[in-house]
């Protein structure tokens, strides 16, 4: 943790027990102080929406990371056209409670995108984020054109040296990573790192240069403020479009919230059976001082429902 | 009292004009012309370029009003009786009516109508000469009719190649879509780039700049509109091949244009109206009025100042001289009768000659066998044969039925079905290529074959599309990522619909895609998503369309989850 990281920690977390203060009597925060501490919390056993509101709280709340009269970005994975029901796409409800919850927290606006691989239209429509967004009061931004994009150094990366990175990456005051966790054929498994492969125009420029490489590069640009992986409906083979006959599908019914990215993959990586190590990019993101991926040292917090 | 205005046109000649009485125009015709024309060249605007259900639902039915792509359609797929009906009630009417179609249902008819100057000098004839003019004019129908009637006979692979250049409902689709959409894109991005300062998201259009195509239509298509400006109807008065088949319907019709002698002053107004040349001057200083190149576009009538001009039925000849509208009646002369001779045996020359060009072309030029490839000029991979959209069954028989009008281009929502340049070899100008480097065959989409309106493109459901294999997926390992980079890729696994292409283990513990042709369907995804520029993974095109099998998943959803513990 870097004193950057531990200033915006410090930031957070005292918010948050600012804000708890004014609705609990004093003495139970600082009772229980190891409570609002929380590195990675796990959800279990609800539907989406109620696992997020379970998780969120553990957090300390949407306040937390959500103030008043901010731009909220939320980078779901929708990039197939498909029914929530294939398991390749974010579930629209988890969607629609986050951005409830940043709308209830004060956010001036709320955007919700992602740079499509089927055509993007339909992708916003069949995956049924387009509904749940707007109907919370979000706006569905696009980012099928490379003018959306503009190029950006990413600091300290050894290959990814600059991307062009859609303009709410670089303008919105928030930005909520809501992967969905599947096998991905390339990588083995794609949650909150991967998904971020989302947000760059020149998604080529990571599969020929090296694609673990990058994706664990990105967040040197910009990590995200919150990660939620909905572990919900989990594919486990044939991902991660899920539309052939080697798709395989587990319901988890479980969620994965944390602001450290690279934990936040380690504890997905755990659910497909994988040891963190075995996911290229999740050793490269944690060398890179990105996040942790030793979960035993982490102060994880689960929940079942 | 009808008031009197008088002016100077640039050729000098005085304009007396009365105001009439249906908002400015003496006729209703003029106006109900210019409504209806207005209201389909609209239709069509939106069947091309608009969006949702009623955009889809105009591009499915409006063209089928259309003489071209009905030809086509009518010789290899047939057509329902709502169509047939349809089509012989314009093709019966242009008897009874003249060449109404031509002011009323060509898009591209109206789209010059509205360009035309007021006052055209030699407007809507490219020969003066009538033998010429007609030379042209039956030569271009005349071929049309031979390459698409007779490829249904001997075996002929058969061309639209003249159909598929001249046809003005395909002209005009081109011209939109080739022409005035990238002009609409660039406004959009314009107004995309204004909105932004105001924090506005306003959709930018899909659209990849393709500068040969749209130069090619500008010269091919866009020549006859900007002629427009200066010389009338040109194109529909000397090569519309539909046109000039109507107008032989339209030379017997009842109902015309009718020039009352008596009334008449000879002014000439109405010969530099006319956009389609079909009011000429007589060496004796009358008008002679010819009802097979008139498009009833009612400007005459509205233009003479005497009020000479009206259309209605056709006088007996019995009562010629009793009304007040007396037709012009030719003078058989030996002259005359010569030039029919002479305009005869020029036109079976033509159509000796033009067939022979078009067999040439047919066989001389056919798709591998032409150098100048737009993919040869491309420093970029390009396999060896192009692949045409699913549903077209194969290379010969949708080369054979498509008329580029370039509505499938307009509807494809990945942009991989885009116009072609000599793909298809020069018999194949323009017509849809599906070109992987735009876009990929969207997997669950088969908009294509919805809206074509010649059944180039037979229309499929989603279910039956995904068994049609148009193309198969070759793989050359030593051009792979894997290999060259020693990475982890499976781009193009990621994003195959079908799982034909997936990752098996290579070496070092990496992954190297391996193909499956049984389960391909040449959708291109693979091709698109390759991040080598040599491509190392591509679909070729397969001159018959084949089948592809298709496995479901065979899962079925738990509903309650297995493992109850958190695994971490």
């Amino acid at each position: 943790m870097d004193r950057r990281e531990f200033l915006k920690k410090c930031v957070v977390y005292g918010t948050a027990a600012v804000g708890a203060t004014l609705l609990r009597p004093v003495e139970r925060i600082f009772a229980t102080p190891s409570d609002t501490v929380v590195d990675l919390v796990a959800v279990m056993g609800g539907k989406p929406a109620e696992l997020f509101d379970a998780g969120i709280a553990a957090l300390g709340g949407m306040r937390a990371f959500v103030k008043p009269g901010q731009t909220v970005a939320i980078k779901p994975n929708i990039s197939w056209s498909a029914p929530p029901e294939r398991g390749a796409t974010t579930n629209p409800e988890l969607i629609r409670r986050i951005v409830e919850h940043c709308r209830e927290a004060g956010a001036k606006r709320v955007y919700v995108f992602d740079n499509t691989i089927s055509s993007w239209q339909a992708c916003y429509r069949e995956t049924g984020a387009e509904a749940a967004a707007k109907a919370a009061g979000a706006q569905m931004a696009p980012a099928h054109s490379t003018s959306y994009f503009h190029k950006a150094v990413v600091p300290g990366a050894k290959v990814l040296k600059e991307a062009l990175v859609h303009e709410l990456i670089l303008e919105a005051d928030v930005l909520i990573n809501v992967p969905i966790l599947k096998h991905h054929s390339s990588t083995r498994m794609t949650a909150a790192l991967k998904n971020l492969m989302g947000v760059v125009w020149d998604r080529q420029f990571y599969h020929y240069s090296g694609l673990s490489q990058c994706i664990a590069e990105f967040p040197l640009l910009r990590k995200p403020t919150l990660n939620v992986i909905d572990a919900y409906t989990v594919m486990t083979s044939g991902g991660p479009q899920g539309s052939s006959y080697r798709a395989a599908l587990e319901l988890r019914k479980m969620q994965i919230l944390s602001v450290d990215i690279v934990a936040a993959d380690a504890a997905a990586a755990r659910v497909l059976g994988h040891a963190p190590e075995d996911i290229q990019y999740i050793p490269i993101a944690s060398d890179l001082r990105l996040g942790r991926k030793d979960l035993s040292n982490l102060k994880v917090q689960r929940i079942t429902l | 009292m009808v008031k009197t205005t008088s002016s100077k046109d640039k050729t000098g000649v005085e304009i007396r004009k009365r105001a009439g009485q249906f908002f400015g125009h003496k006729s209703p015709l003029l106006l109900i012309r210019q409504i209806l024309g207005l209201v389909v060249l609209f239709s069509f605007l939106y069947g091309f370029l608009g969006w949702g259900a009623f955009s889809k639902s105009l591009a499915i039915y409006l063209p089928r009003t259309q003489i071209g792509p009905f030809l086509l359609r009518i010789l290899d797929v047939g057509i329902g009786i709502a169509a047939f009906l349809i089509v012989l009630l314009i093709l019966g009417s242009t008897v009874f009516l003249g060449r109404w179609y031509c002011a009323f249902l060509c898009p591209l008819g109206t789209t010059q109508q509205i360009t035309s100057p007021r006052r055209i000098v030699r407007g809507g004839r490219l020969f003066q000469n009538p033998v010429l003019d007609g030379l042209i004019r039956y030569g271009v129908v005349g071929l049309v009719a031979i390459l698409v009637i007779g490829k249904s006979f001997a075996g002929w692979g058969g061309t639209t190649v003249v159909l598929d250049l001249l046809d003005p409902y395909g002209l005009f689709g081109r011209i939109l879509r080739d022409m005035i959409f990238p002009l609409l894109v660039f406004l959009n991005w314009l107004l995309f780039q204004v909105s932004r300062l105001f924090d506005l998201f306003i959709p930018l259009f899909p659209y990849n700049p393709d500068l040969p195509v749209f130069f090619a239509t500008a010269l091919l298509g866009g020549t006859w509109i900007v002629a427009s400006r200066k010389r009338g109807r040109l194109y529909c008065g000397s090569l519309c091949p539909v046109g000039t088949f109507l107008g032989l319907c339209g030379r017997i019709s009842l109902y015309r244009i009718q020039i009352a002698t008596n009334k008449c002053s000879r002014c000439g107004i109405c010969v530099n109206t006319c956009p389609v040349g079909a009011l000429n001057r007589e060496s004796s200083g009358e008008v002679r009025f010819e009802a097979e190149r008139c498009v009833l576009c009612m400007n005459c009538i509205d233009a003479c100042p005497e009020e000479a001009i009206r259309y209605g039925r056709k006088p007996r000849a019995s009562c010629a001289t009793s009304t007040d509208a007396v037709p012009f009646t030719p003078n058989p002369s030996r002259r005359e009768f010569l030039g029919k001779v002479a305009r005869i045996s020029t036109g079976l020359v033509a159509y000796l000659s033009l067939t022979a060009i078009g067999g040439v072309v047919t066989y001389g030029l056919a798709p591998g066998r032409f150098l100048l490839k737009k993919r040869a000029l491309n420093p970029s991979f390009r396999p060896n044969r192009p692949s045409t959209p699913p549903g077209s069954l194969g290379i010969d028989r949708f080369t054979s039925l498509c008329i580029s009008c370039h509505l499938c281009v307009s509807h494809c929502p990945t942009g991989v079905l885009s116009p072609s340049l000599l793909e298809y070899g020069i018999k194949g100008l323009f017509q849809p290529v599906m070109d992987y480097q735009r876009g990929f065959c969207e997997y669950e989409c088969s908009r294509c074959g919805e809206v074509c309106p010649t059944g180039a493109i037979l229309p499929r459901s989603v279910e039956e599309k995904k068994t049609v294999q148009i193309g198969r997926v070759k793989f050359e390992q030593e051009r792979c990522v894997v290999v060259t980079q020693g990475t982890i890729c499976g781009a193009c696994a990621e994003v195959c619909p079908t799982h034909a292409v997936g990752m098996v283990p290579y070496r070092n513990g990496l992954d190297i895609p391996a193909t499956d042709n049984a389960l391909c369907v040449g959708c291109g995804s693979c091709e698109h998503a390759c991040p080598v520029p040599q491509k190392a993974i591509f679909v070729e095109g397969l001159a018959v369309h084949g089948k592809a099998e298709v496995r479901k998943p065979l899962h079925t959803l738990p509903k309650e989850p297995e493992k109850k513990e958190f695994p971490f």
